[in-house]
Formats: structure tokens, sequence, C-alpha cells
């Protein structure tokens, strides 16, 4: 049995519950909004044993074979539920709590298991694996001094700064404006050399060791926001060349994940491939759709085989 | 210098600060995080520097870590604007994430699955890893409509660092806890078993007691040699 985890109104959730219900495989979509009904009780020590309660019934977690999870922050979803009583946060809280815990715990597959998602929440972290699995990375300053901010920035012209943490940020070129806010900073800020080039989003499966790459043109610094309908991406599928393909299953596969998307650059010249972050969770339609990947079709194959890839 | 990761108000810091002595030890606290005089490149961790007791240090100064805090948590930072203070605080951990796994000297203990100070590893996942590797552990049932209790039932304490173990209660619990800080990549674990020798819990952050500073001095000095 697959169990799926998320709300009804997430894309990727959705894409593989239908191709899952057409391929007549056995899943329970565990609703987060439904949260009600929720249980879960287990053996730490053989996590086979044990059960879950959904709002369809009760699962002997000896039955899961697969499990694909995308929960929301139970915060957004009691404001959603208008349910935000300190009774009830609790109980979500423990649930939450304890999924996470057995989803670590289960020699089911998980995709990702909460244990590998954590190099995503700091992202020079994650920079330090991407270099150690063989990918070129951006020269990186961490700095909460202005005449060194200078200084990268004279090395660099063009040069870009964001957040260190998982928090979500646009990326921005930097300026002396930026510079200048240093002297009140509350924390250093991370400076990153400027790569030109094109944007490439690959979408590695292990297990049946899948590749989905699509290339991403736009004039915005930050395709995720643009600025105007002339800064829209344009997304079309691409062939990786052998090495780069090879190198993204490897980092997929050193970071424990399962299922990831890789952010890269390719430069104009094509001689230099740039790997900017891994995202552990992807929402993975966007480019899908875009670019006419089979990408659904490939991550309900690992789930229904149940087989957790070699080496995670 | 060792540097000692952790809040002022922490008086194992405190105490681990004062046995070291000046010359061995400074304390980085949140507010040296939010001081100017960083320099962190990504491309060379060994380099650059540092805010310690409102103090700029070189790197190269430090000859070890001994880390006091799993995190850098919004409530500690006072010195920032309430509304920011979530956001600042992710920032901070993620920074001190990346640096604690990359400095060029021994930190006890590095960073690892969301945690600043060990592998964040719920006990949960103590008690399953033991079972695996073969360790007996109690027998707990995880329910998610109760809250965990508390373990209070352990008599027996096994201190290990560095691969040895400090303290020692008896053979079998020290090598079952130096099997366990092995599969958990951790340099310094306390690992707790009951009267009948089954594995109880485990903990990353354990006191720095006198027992355990002057080993790590001198793991701290053997590795500037």
């Amino acid at each position: 049995m697959i169990v799926l985890w998320g709300i009804k109104q997430d894309g990727p959730l959705k894409a593989v519950y239908r191709e899952l219900s057409d391929r007549a495989a056995e899943t329970i979509w565990l609703d987060q909004f439904e949260f009600r009904q929720h249980e879960i009780e287990f053996s730490e020590t053989n996590p086979t044993v044990g059960y879950l309660t959904t709002h369809s019934g009760r699962i002997e977690l000896s039955q899961v074979s697969a499990f694909y999870m995308r929960p929301y922050d139970s915060r957004r979803i009691l404001k959603a539920a208008k349910a935000d009583d300190p009774e009830t946060e609790l109980k979500l809280q423990l649930f939450d709590d304890a999924v996470l815990t057995w989803a670590d715990l289960t020699p089911a597959l998980a995709i990702n298991r909460p244990s590998a998602m954590h190099s995503n929440s700091s992202k020079p972290y994650q920079s330090s694996l991407i270099e150690a699995a063989g990918f070129d990375t951006p020269e990186t300053l961490l700095t909460s001094d202005a005449a060194e901010a200078i200084n990268f920035l004279a090395k660099h012209p063009e040069c870009i700064y964001k957040s260190i943490g998982g928090t979500r940020s646009k990326v921005a070129m930097i300026d002396h404006n930026v510079i200048n806010r240093l002297k009140n900073c509350a924390c250093p800020l991370q400076m990153q050399e400027y790569v030109a080039g094109t944007d490439v989003r690959v979408h590695v499966i292990l297990g049946t060791e899948r590749v989905f790459a699509c290339s991403i043109t736009s004039r915005a610094a930050d395709y995720r926001y643009p600025n105007s309908d002339s800064e829209s991406p344009c997304i079309e599928p691409i062939d990786l060349p052998h090495e780069i393909a090879h190198k993204c299953i490897s980092l997929s596969r050193e970071l424990g994940l399962a299922f990831s998307g890789i952010d890269l650059r390719r430069s104009p010249t094509g001689d230099r491939w740039v790997c900017f972050e891994v995202n552990p969770s992807p929402g993975y339609t966007y480019y899908e759709q875009s670019a006419g990947l089979p990408i659904t079709e490939a991550l309900c194959d690992l789930l229904i085989s149940g087989n957790t890839p070699v080496g995670l | 210098m060792i540097l000692i990761l952790g809040s002022e108000r922490d008086p194992e810091a405190l105490a681990a600060r004062s046995f070291l002595g000046p010359s061995g030890a400074m304390l980085l606290s949140v507010r040296d995080l939010s001081c100017p005089g960083w320099k962190l490149n990504t491309s060379a961790p060994g380099q650059g520097s540092f805010v310690a007791e409102g103090s700029l240090c070189q790197i190269s100064a430090i000859s070890g870590v001994l880390v006091r805090r799993f995190a850098v948590y919004p409530q500690e930072l006072s010195h920032i604007m309430e509304e920011d203070r979530e956001y600042v605080a992710a920032e901070l951990t993620a920074l001190l994430m990346w640096w604690l796994a990359t400095l060029p000297v021994p930190v006890v203990n590095g960073p690892g699955e969301g945690s600043l100070c060990g592998p964040g590893w719920r006990q949960e996942k103590w008690r399953c890893t033991a079972a695996a590797l073969g360790i007996p552990a109690i027998e707990r049932i995880r329910c998610s409509t109760k809250l965990q209790p508390i373990d209070t039932m352990h008599v027996n304490e096994v201190l290990v660092l560095n691969g040895t173990v400090i303290k020692y209660p008896s053979p079998k619990a020290a090598e079952s806890a130096l099997r366990l800080a092995d599969a958990a990549g951790c340099k310094l674990l306390q690992a707790a078993f009951n009267s009948e020798g089954e594995f109880v819990f485990a903990n990353a952050m354990p006191a720095p007691c006198e027992e355990l500073l002057r080993p790590l001095d001198g793991m701290c000095k053997g590795s500037n040699q």
C-alpha cells in the first residue's frame, strides 16, 4: 500500500494520486485537513509494528510499502480550518512529529526521509556537500564586514545575495546600497558571484535512475519571480551530457534523496556547469507541464516498486 | 584556543570557559553573530575572521570547538526587532551549520540532521538504531495521542569522546556506547543504560565535566601541532 501525506490542493500529490489510481495501485491519501481522525502508533525498535488511522480506517504499518510526503505547516492547516485552539494545535503537532519520526525509521520506501531533508536548511552547508559530489559551485562570501563585501564586489562586479537558510528568498543583484546596510545588520550577508548562463532544472529519481532535465530561459535574475511578461521563463526539455547526469544521480544519492530537484546553470560556452541548490521536496509539476517530462510516471514506478534505492 | 559555541546564560558553557582559562577558550554567543567583522569565504573555511566575546578574532586561532547549542532560537535574539527574530534565528543557524561542518579543526559535536550539535536524532531513532545493531534497548511504543514520557530510569552512563570511553560502568555498556557513537558519527556521546543493561537514551550534548574537558583540550592541542 502507498500512503500519500499532504493536502488535496498540492500539485505533485494530485498528479501522483491520479497516476496511481489509473494504475490501480492501492493508495491512501492522508489528507492533512482530515487531521481529527488521524492517529499513528508504532514500536520504536520495530516500526513495522503498529497502525495508522486515517479518515477511511485503520492500516497496519506492515502493509505500507511506500510513503510520499509533502506536508504543509500544521499552523497554516489549523488557520485555514479555523481550528487553531491550543488543544487541537497540540494534537496536530504530536501527530506530525510522530509521522515524521516513523518516516525516518520505517523500512518502507519514504520519499524523502525527513533526516535527508536537513541540508536544505543551510545553503552554504548544502553547497559544501554539492562540491564534495563533484559539482562546481559559485564563489560565496558570508560577511558582516562592509570592506570585505566591497572587495568581493570588486572581484565579482556582478554579484547576487540571497538568504543563508532554507527560507525561500528572491535572488537579487547586489549594489552599494545593500552593502551600506551591513553596518546595522542582524546577521552576515550571503554574497555570491553571479554566474551567467542558462538555468537547468534536473529531477532525479533513484532506484530507476531516471533523470529529467529542462532548460529555463528568462531575462530575470531569478526566473521564479519575473517582473514582467517579457521576463516570463521559457521552459524546454533538454538532454544532459552523460557526465552531468551521472553527477546528479550521485549527488541525490549522497544527500540520501530518492527524489530530488537540482538547480544547475550552464555557462554560455557550455563548459561550466554550476550547481546552486538541491530541493528535497520538489514541486516538480510546474516543470513537468511546461516541458512535457514524464516525471509523475517515473515517480509512480518507484512508489509502486516500494524499493528503497540502494545506498539510502 | 577552544571556541565554545553557547549562550551566556548556559552555566555549563560558562563553567567550561572558566575551566579552560582565558587564554584557552572563548565563548561565542548570539550577540557576537550580529556584530560586524565576520568574514567567511566558503572556499577557504580555515581563513577569515569572526567575533567572540565582542572581539574580532582570526579563524586560524581556533584549535577546536565545543558546541553547546542545537540551534539559534528566536527567543534569544532580544537585540533584534521582534518581527525579524524568527528569520534571523534561521539565518544564523544556517550560517553556523555550514561553519561548524567545514572548520578544519575538531568540532565536538559537529552538526547533523537539523542540529548544530550532533546528529539531531530523536530518542526513537537512537533506540531503533541500537536495536538494529543488536544492542538491547528498552521497548517503547510511540503514540501520536500522548506526549512522550521523559526517560529517568537509567542507572549507568557511558561517556565517549573521539572513540575513547571516558566513563566506564561496564565493558558491555562501553562497547555498546562506542558502537552507537560510531553509527551516529558522533565524537562525543553520553549513553544511558538501565539496571538490566538495556539502552535507554543518548545525549550528544552532555555537560562538559572535567573528565571530558581535559582530553578535549589535549585533542584540540594535538590537532594544532
